[in-house]
């Protein structure tokens, strides 16, 4: 069951940068992001003989790394908000640390808003999922997505324009 | 700002990582094997999407756990007292209550509404309680108490559940801190509303009535909340403090250096670019809420609350009897120094350390290196299991060594699991 299935490491390789970059959307720092991402892979290949034959492969890891994701955010919560707030605090000279997202100005930006918009950008912009899918991956009416999306924006808006650093990169 | 640019920013933000190189193959592997063999055929059943949300419970139950023969299925002895674990499958509508030393069943959960599922927990000091948070689907937060109860014999304890009357957190709010005051009446949640501002806010747990709620405004919620043997609740939140060397450090305060140096005081360093003469400090300021006074609404957490002076140093989880403080470090990364509470981080570099403070003087009284930099491997927790209510009788683990710290001595033990990372991710780090 985990032999090195070819075609495994082949949607592995294919869909990690991707995977992470949602995860990371959505936790705010690299590391947890990176464990996250790694056990999703981990439970895919686990079960590998049944998801391969799935259309899409890709959705069940987004799936379950999300899931994954929002119980790394609640523990990290505390931790975080007290990051996001030094995040202000950097002189704008600063190179931002590689693995220290959360010090960007999208990366807090995004934590400090809520869940549920947070979840809905990072699979909009980060996961590059319409609408629709967005909609059927969360269970949600497509409108209720839309909404989300929309206050997401607004929120984000802003709280970006608070660093003006970030405003028109 | 439209569409276009957005995307442009998060495509630059999402950049080195798109274009990151996956780690090798094996590292996946490994954890695959890993996760097999911890969980058997149930972890590559068709209900494998889950992750084991684990808080160590345990010991009294009236007498009932009597320190187990069946203690430490491997070479080493086993812990005293240790006995039940609530275990929450947070992918799924189900957690267990287990012997932590056997894992056998002793009662299968499901939340108290259908298509809801568990979320955060929180163990009483007496650990015969576990009060849970549950999320229906429609994204409102609930409550529900897991109450064991002895047997009259002294038989195996039996397992009640039952909703937390009328407490109801509105729909997309995250509740990211539980706990349970010593009497087992009430408990007291931060949480983050929609918008995203944070409270606090303190319930009867009996009756679910609202007894105080509170702004957390600009406040920084930043430790644990922790009960006090009187009932008081214990908060902790940081302030911005001047950035000239200043080495006063007020009654009822802990300064927070952001230098990236390794030191026996914590440290929230998280910025490694940054000057260390220049970063910013942060201070700790203990602060007490008694939740007895009669709560005005439209008060405020500063206005309600007052200086802890008993506590001299409040970095971690503080023990049931307030005479300790915990927590954990990898003592060469200085970003990862502080924690929340009791576990250490993945992001490697230098042994995993538990350091103990006096709450009396402030001072580190035991520091317990607890694993090496192999140890903490991201897929084992690293850090503290379980603690006794005094603080001096700890259980750890990080990797695949557990061991159990009395009074700073080591001793290994073995438990029926090695505790993934993923088993403490949606519960307090330890539960008392």
């Amino acid at each position: 069951m985990l032999g090195s299935s070819d075609d495994f490491r082949e949607f592995y390789e294919a869909s990690y940068g991707r995977t992470l970059a949602m995860v990371a959307g959505l936790v705010g720092g690299r590391a947890e992001a990176e464990d996250v991402t790694q056990e999703a892979f981990a439970r895919a290949l686990a079960r590998w003989s049944l998801l391969r034959g799935y259309e899409r492969p890709d959705a069940w890891v987004r799936k379950v790394a999300l899931r994954l994701a929002i119980d790394t955010g609640r523990r990290h919560r505390r931790r975080l908000a007290t990051v996001v707030r030094l995040a202000g605090q950097r002189p704008p000279t600063d190179a931002e640390p590689a693995d220290d997202l959360r010090f960007s100005p999208l990366g807090a930006a995004l934590a400090e808003l809520p869940l549920r918009e947070r979840q809905v950008l990072v699979l909009h912009y980060l996961a590059d999922l319409p609408v629709d899918v967005i909609a059927r991956e969360l269970s949600l009416p497509p409108g209720t997505v839309k909404t989300r999306l929309g206050a997401g924006r607004r929120h984000l808006e802003e709280r970006l324009s608070q660093h003006p650093e970030a405003v028109g990169q | 700002m439209n569409n276009t640019k957005l995307r442009r920013q998060f495509d630059e933000w999402a950049a080195p990582l798109r274009s990151a190189p996956p780690p090798p193959f094996e590292t996946i592997r490994r954890r695959a094997r890993l996760r097999l063999g911890r969980f058997g055929a149930a972890a590559a059943s068709a209900a494998a999407v889950i992750a084991l949300a684990a808080v160590l419970a345990v010991t009294s139950l009236g007498g009932t756990a009597s320190p187990s023969a069946a203690w430490g299925a491997g070479p080493y002895p086993a812990p005293p007292g240790m006995q039940y674990v609530y275990v929450s499958f947070s992918l799924g509508p189900t957690a267990q209550i287990r012997n932590a030393a056997t894992g056998a069943v002793l009662a299968t959960l499901r939340p108290t509404a259908q298509t809801t599922t568990f979320g955060v927990a929180a163990a009483s000091a007496t650990d015969r309680l576990f009060l849970v948070a549950e999320n229906p689907a429609n994204g409102t937060v609930t409550f529900a108490a897991i109450r064991l109860l002895a047997a009259a014999n002294g038989g195996t304890p039996s397992v009640r559940m039952a909703p937390v009357p009328h407490v109801v957190l509105p729909a997309g709010t995250q509740v990211t801190d539980l706990v349970v005051n010593q009497a087992e009446n009430r408990f007291a949640l931060e949480s983050q509303a929609p918008g995203g501002k944070l409270s606090l806010s303190v319930y009867n747990l009996l009756n679910g009535s609202l007894i105080g709620r509170w702004p957390a405004g600009s406040l920084q919620l930043t430790q644990p909340l922790a009960f006090l043997p009187n009932g008081n609740l214990a908060v902790v939140w940081a302030v911005n403090a001047p950035t000239s060397s200043q080495s006063h450090v007020q009654e009822g305060t802990t300064q927070v250096n952001r230098s990236p140096s390794v030191s026996a005081s914590p440290s929230v360093s998280n910025s490694p670019a940054g000057s260390p003469s220049a970063a910013p400090r942060l201070e700790l300021v203990n602060r007490i809420v008694n939740p007895a006074i009669p709560f005005l609404p439209g008060s405020s957490l500063v206005a309600d609350s007052q200086p802890d002076t008993a506590l001299h140093r409040r970095i971690g989880t503080l023990s049931a009897d307030g005479s300790m403080s915990i927590s954990a470090a990898q003592a060469s990364n200085p970003a990862t120094q502080v924690t929340s509470g009791g576990s250490v981080g993945i992001q490697g570099g230098g042994k995993a350390t538990i350091t103990e403070y006096s709450s009396a003087t402030g001072e580190a009284v035991y520091v317990v290196p607890i694993g090496a930099a192999s140890d903490i491997t991201g897929a084992h927790y690293c850090g503290v299991l379980w603690a006794s209510a005094d603080g001096r009788d700890l259980l750890t683990q990080c990797g695949t060594k557990q061991e159990e710290v009395v009074d700073g001595k080591v001793t290994a033990v073995r438990l029926a699991w090695i505790f993934p990372t993923s088993a403490v991710q949606s519960v307090s780090p330890f539960a008392w």
